[in-house]
């Protein structure tokens, strides 16, 4: 092995073991991936079980004003067992706003003198739209009057000695011929694309601001740049180890949603959320690229700050900037121009989409991988440039934010 | 024969010199000073000389290499202990001293016997495995002296390596400086302490607002500026008379 490539592995080596000992970074590239993420998203998804089961559960507090004119209707309500009717007294719709009531149906006086003589008839349901119970009444209450209705067609039709069916003219009966892997894929196709990107970003982050602004706070650097290393072998070992953290961050967020899936997706019926590889080995090499890149510019945003904590300051744009074109991807249709495919990130999460849904478009492929690998050598250029100027690395006694400012170094660049 | 030369060595930070036409040598078992008060030009030429920064004009060597064309040579040939100390808090005293020698391309079978050597020479063995957060400054400053020579380098530049430093503490210091000028070692000592510079300096350079302004053993300094001992005559030549 060559003395320049030692020496960036040496750095390499030395870096991953600083992170593994650094709580905040290990809480960034394990903690959040692999148990938060999944907990929030098993926990949204159980939230939502509850709620819907909760709401099932709950028993409506339903006020009625002419129960006397419905007698059959008002014993199809008691028999549900879910509807508690209560006399309507006072203001219904104040009561209702007060969470006093849930509903309040209101009955008029012809009601079974229409039903009777075969005609028509209506009620009506005062709810509060902005009470959870309130909507959740109207619901049930619905589907027991629907079931009323059909009740009494029902008698009507056998009156005339017609079957029920003669009100169906057509019945559609939909069924779904997307297998349980395209089902799984489909569920995928949400959750793994902007994962994907934004670990590449995150998972690398930390570590980036440590090992460049974090060395510099620590007065570590300058005892490093006068070492044998050369600026390129720095900025090489540095950058090695950002990718490897955040390619790790990928791996273990991606298999952390692969163990999560399956009880997401029990409570959405039966899908295969195993990834094939055909998809695997094309998105893998896109997602590694991805890390790279961003490998690449935290490092070098990161070293024109002269702490940890201004390195945030630095980094936060960045992040935002990579982050919301994934957040407008994972929203637009799939299926785009090809020129779109050249959006950093954007592509990513759009071909990953694609991929997960079954649909291989060739050139939506190349042009993702193609401009990837050409953001990432930019990006890794840039850094090695950024590296190689003593003014950036070396505080030279400009003052506060002054040497160090990217702004100021575009001033400089300018003049 | 001449470790470091310098000569007509200027550089600039913007429109201001920090340092300006500085020209001096020093030779191969020689301790040589570098005196000036804050802002004289000090760390830049340690800088200079230990490449992270180019000169603008003039030029240095440092082993007979060219700090501008052989900057990988220079930094072989040369062990910097700067003012700040900068250790990586979360490795050990030991671990800190090992990715430098490893940086500076020792064999690993070289290191463990080099690191145990300096840390006997510096009294640092009892925390060799303590991390270097929980470190007190006088032991950060020998873990910073072993990684600055674990090489072997011919030149060494110390800069004010006895600042904070307890009276135990700075006497280890001076000894192993002592110890490196009869080892044959050049040294480079850039420090306020007068009286070490008097102690141990063969030769000094004084600098004040990035000029030369005196040069030569510390006998010829005070006899030339005048005063009683090398304090009385530094404050001589950067106040004036």
């Amino acid at each position: 092995m060559g003395g320049r490539m030692r020496r960036s592995l040496v750095i390499l080596r030395k870096e991953l073991k600083d992170t593994v000992r650094d709580r905040r970074t290990l809480v960034t590239m394990v903690l959040v991936p692999v148990l938060l993420m999944p907990l929030i998203l098993i926990g949204t998804v159980k939230l939502q079980e509850w709620s819907m089961r909760s709401h099932a559960e709950d028993v409506v507090e339903l006020a009625v004003t002419g129960a006397e004119y419905a007698p059959g209707l008002m014993d199809k309500l008691a028999s549900d067992g879910k509807i508690e009717v209560a006399g309507a007294s006072g203001d219904a719709v104040a009561m209702l706003k007060d969470g006093e009531i849930d509903g309040h149906l209101i009955i008029p006086s012809d009601f079974e003198e229409r039903i009777v003589a075969g005609e028509g008839s209506a009620v009506t349901m005062q709810a509060n739209s902005t009470k959870d119970n309130s909507a959740a009444a109207v619901d049930k209450v619905a589907l027991i009057v629907d079931d009323y209705s059909e009740d009494v067609v029902a008698e009507r039709l056998r009156d005339l000695e017609l079957d029920t069916g003669v009100l169906n003219g057509v019945v559609l009966v939909p069924e779904d011929t997307a297998t349980e892997k395209e089902k799984g894929g489909t569920f995928l196709a949400y959750l793994l694309p902007m994962f994907l990107v934004i670990f590449a970003l995150v998972g690398g982050m930390y570590t980036a601001m440590d090992i460049s602004a974090g060395e510099k706070e620590r007065k570590t650097l300058e005892a490093l740049l006068m070492t044998p290393a050369s600026r390129t072998e720095i900025v090489t070992g540095k950058f090695l180890a950002v990718a490897t953290i955040a390619v790790i961050t990928i791996v273990l967020s991606v298999g952390a949603i692969f163990v999560t899936a399956p009880m997401m997706a029990s409570s959405l019926g039966a899908v295969d959320v195993s990834l094939d590889a055909a998809t695997a080995l094309i998105m893998l090499p896109i997602a590694v690229l991805l890390a790279a890149m961003f490998a690449a510019l935290l490092l070098a945003v990161s070293i024109f700050a002269r702490s940890y904590k201004e390195a945030q300051n630095y980094v936060t744009p960045l992040y935002l900037l990579a982050v919301l074109p994934v957040i407008v991807a994972n929203v637009v249709p799939s299926g785009g121009s090809d020129a779109l495919f050249v959006i950093p990130g954007f592509s990513a999460v759009v071909l990953f989409r694609e991929l997960l849904m079954d649909e291989f478009i060739l050139s939506h492929i190349l042009v993702t991988a193609a401009t990837t690998i050409i953001y990432t050598a930019l990006s890794i250029r840039w850094a090695a440039a950024i590296y190689s100027r003593g003014d950036v690395l070396v505080d030279e006694g400009g003052g506060p934010g002054k040497a160090f400012s990217p702004l100021a170094m575009l001033r400089r660049r300018r003049r | 024969m001449n470790k470091v030369e310098v000569e007509a060595l200027s550089r600039r930070f913007g429109e201001m010199y920090a340092v300006r036409d500085l020209s001096f040598t020093a030779g191969q078992g020689e301790v040589f000073g570098l005196l000036g008060p804050n802002g004289a030009g000090k760390t830049t030429t340690i800088r200079v000389l230990s490449t992270v920064i180019a000169p603008h004009e003039g030029t240095a060597r440092v082993n007979g290499y060219d700090v501008r064309t052989h900057t990988r040579e220079v930094r072989s040939s040369l062990g910097v202990l700067t003012t700040e100390i900068g250790l990586y808090e979360r490795f050990s005293a030991r671990e800190n001293i090992a990715y430098f020698a490893r940086l500076y391309g020792m064999a690993e079978e070289e290191i463990a016997p080099r690191i145990d050597y300096l840390l006997d020479l510096l009294d640092a063995r009892d925390f060799q495995d303590q991390r270097a957060t929980g470190l007190s400054t006088g032991m950060r400053q020998k873990v910073a002296i072993a990684r600055s020579v674990v090489h072997d380098p011919p030149v060494i530049i110390f800069d004010e390596p006895t600042l904070g430093l307890d009276v135990l503490a700075s006497q280890t210091v001076r000894d192993f400086i002592a110890d490196a000028r009869e080892m044959g070692k050049t040294v480079i000592l850039s420090t306020h302490d007068m009286h070490t510079a008097q102690r141990l300096c063969d030769r000094l350079a004084v600098l004040h607002q990035g000029n030369l302004v005196a040069y030569g053993t510390p006998e010829e300094i005070i006899a030339s500026a005048g005063g009683e001992d090398l304090e009385d005559a530094f404050v001589k030549l950067v106040e004036g008379p």
